[in-house]
């Protein structure tokens, strides 16, 4: 008795060691942290955002909506560089001017001379009835990701309504979490993961409990092909308006070649490029084509495509979503946990999922 | 302290290690659509002959018009254009300049995403290909399992292109595969 007493006590304090206590601290960190509060060391750099209508009485907006931004940012108690503060440094230290505008692969080597862990800047357009189009770049320096989102709103006459729509959207992103739109009940979903058999069955259970018609992408399969390493590919995602991509610039790739070089080899290097080409430099045509097909393919049902991307112990998840009626990205979240205690993570994680998207408003179901 | 105080916790640990253990077995089932036992039906299983036999000798005995197809004949992930594209992804280049690597990585990235999707489209085109040489009503995926573990099934309408019955069953003590097999059925036809 006195063993097995002892061995129960030990069991429990297995228990209480495991992975539920690091959710309740985990749970905790996040509780005692405000709302939108990345941590207060973080450093986001502003840069300008270009006025691209030509129309020369904009061009005040190009530092007023930057300088807006990081004041609003500044608030949330996050180090903030304002276009000025970075032009400023970059001319010091290494005798270079801000930009108005960056290729993708000029941002690693840009962050690391201001030595902030996210870059912020972008491009307007005025457009008619009184609104604007920004399109803004959040490059995120560990990872190495820039985060691409095209905004549509009121020029307001009194522009911190404007500035303060953004900044809520930014504030989300900093906290893992964009989305344009309510994906409503009866949407049909095409779902694309990374887990198989019993745990893929949970997650059409959970859809079509809630009113969302499953469409048999990859559920004809008995078990996925998809290896869960390998998936985490799609946390990445390019559309035409709203991309989640990697800095690189293909046209830097070195293809050696000269008078030394056979016709084989000069064949081998044209077929290269053509592949860099289809599948980097021109992905988006490419995609859009293998999507028309997708979508012809399945007769037009398609309203979404939702990628859930589970890691090894499936307690938590990440989301991207397309709406295959724009070809739009129009949701981006990571980070997405199973509830304290449950006792199934899928489930959890797949209701979490569902709420949000049913959900009018901009921020994430908890 | 006394042995009946002792007891308590243990007993209290145990209801919860029992329900706990139990919650991780627990069933799901929802159906969309039932599945009329008159409907030609595919059925993709991953057991040995003799246990597909009784598979089929189930669905046959209440109604079911059996196809009789191999799944492993009908796709592979090999038969799509975008994988030749795969081997072909230079490792010509030197090791040292990162900005080549990540082009490289982002480029293979980008290819096995497409193949994914290509993938998708190359089953939906058999698929439907099967519906119409052979009018197959109804995709059937079983997953036969033992005593204390789960077996689970999931249904596609050809037609509509949807998931229409998944059911997770916890196996009981005493089912055999006859049962098992028995059980979805019900499950899926409402018989």
């Amino acid at each position: 008795m006195k063993e097995l007493y002892a061995d129960s006590m030990h069991f429990l304090k297995g228990i209480i060691t495991s992975t539920h206590l690091l959710k309740v601290m985990a749970f905790t960190v996040i509780l005692s942290s405000a709302a939108g509060s990345v941590s207060a060391s973080t450093t986001i750099a502003f840069g300008y955002l270009r006025n691209e209508s030509g129309d020369k009485n904009y061009n005040y907006l190009e530092t007023i909506f930057p300088n807006s931004f990081a004041t609003s940012t500044a608030a949330l108690g996050m180090q903030v560089m304002k276009p000025h503060a970075v032009d400023t440094h970059l001319n010091a230290t290494c005798n270079m001017r801000l930009k108005k505008k960056y290729e993708l692969a000029e941002l690693p080597g840009l962050v690391e001379h201001l030595n902030a862990d996210l870059f912020i800047y972008g491009s307007f357009m005025p457009r008619p009835a009184d609104r604007i189009k920004l399109v803004l770049h959040l490059y995120f320096r560990e990872s190495r990701e820039v985060l691409i989102i095209t905004t549509i709103g009121r020029l307001e006459t009194e522009i911190f309504r404007l500035v303060d729509r953004i900044s809520i959207i930014m504030n989300n992103i900093l906290n893992k979490f964009y989305k344009v739109q309510r994906i409503p009940a009866g949407s049909h979903l095409a779902i694309l993961t990374n887990v198989d058999g019993l745990d893929v069955n949970k997650l059409y259970y959970a859809f079509l409990k809630q009113g969302y018609p499953v469409v048999c992408v990859q559920s004809t399969d008995l078990s996925t092909p998809l290896l869960e390493e390998r998936f985490h590919k799609f946390r990445r995602i390019t559309t035409d308006k709203n991309s989640y991509t990697v800095t690189n610039n293909w046209r830097l790739m070195k293809f050696h070649h000269g008078t030394w070089t056979g016709i084989t080899y000069n064949q081998r290097i044209r077929y290269l490029k053509r592949i860099y080409t289809t599948y980097d430099g021109d992905y988006l045509t490419t995609k859009n084509r293998v999507l028309d097909t997708f979508s012809t393919t399945f007769r037009g049902i398609i309203d979404y495509i939702l990628i859930i991307g589970f890691d090894e112990s499936h307690d938590k998840a990440w989301v991207r979503c397309i709406n295959m009626k724009k070809r739009d990205l129009i949701w981006i979240q990571w980070g997405i946990e199973s509830e304290f205690l449950t006792d199934d993570a899928v489930l959890s994680i797949v209701h979490q999922i569902i709420s949000t998207m049913s959900m009018k408003s901009d921020t994430p179901a908890k | 302290m006394r042995k009946s105080n002792r007891r308590i916790p243990l007993i209290c640990l145990a209801i919860l290690l029992t329900v706990m253990s139990c919650s991780q077995k627990r069933g799901i089932f929802i159906s969309t659509q039932k599945v009329a036992p008159s409907s030609a039906i595919a059925i993709i299983v991953d057991h040995p002959n003799n246990i597909k036999n009784v598979i089929v000798a189930r669905f046959m005995a209440k109604g079911f018009r059996v196809i009789a197809f191999n799944a492993s004949d009908l796709y592979s992930l090999s038969d799509v254009f975008d994988i030749r594209d795969f081997k072909k992804v230079s490792f010509n280049t030197s090791l040292s300049d990162e900005k080549s690597l990540l082009s490289m990585e982002k480029t293979y990235d980008n290819i096995y995403k497409l193949h994914v999707y290509n993938y998708e489209i190359h089953k939906a085109e058999l698929l439907n290909e099967m519906k119409a040489k052979w009018r197959v009503r109804y995709l059937i995926l079983l997953d036969l399992k033992d005593w204390e573990t789960i077996s689970w099934g999931r249904a596609v309408d050809l037609n509509s292109y949807e998931v229409i019955w998944v059911e997770n069953y916890p196996a009981q003590f005493g089912d055999t595969t006859d049962t098992i097999v028995s059980h979805f059925i019900k499950s899926m036809s409402g018989l």
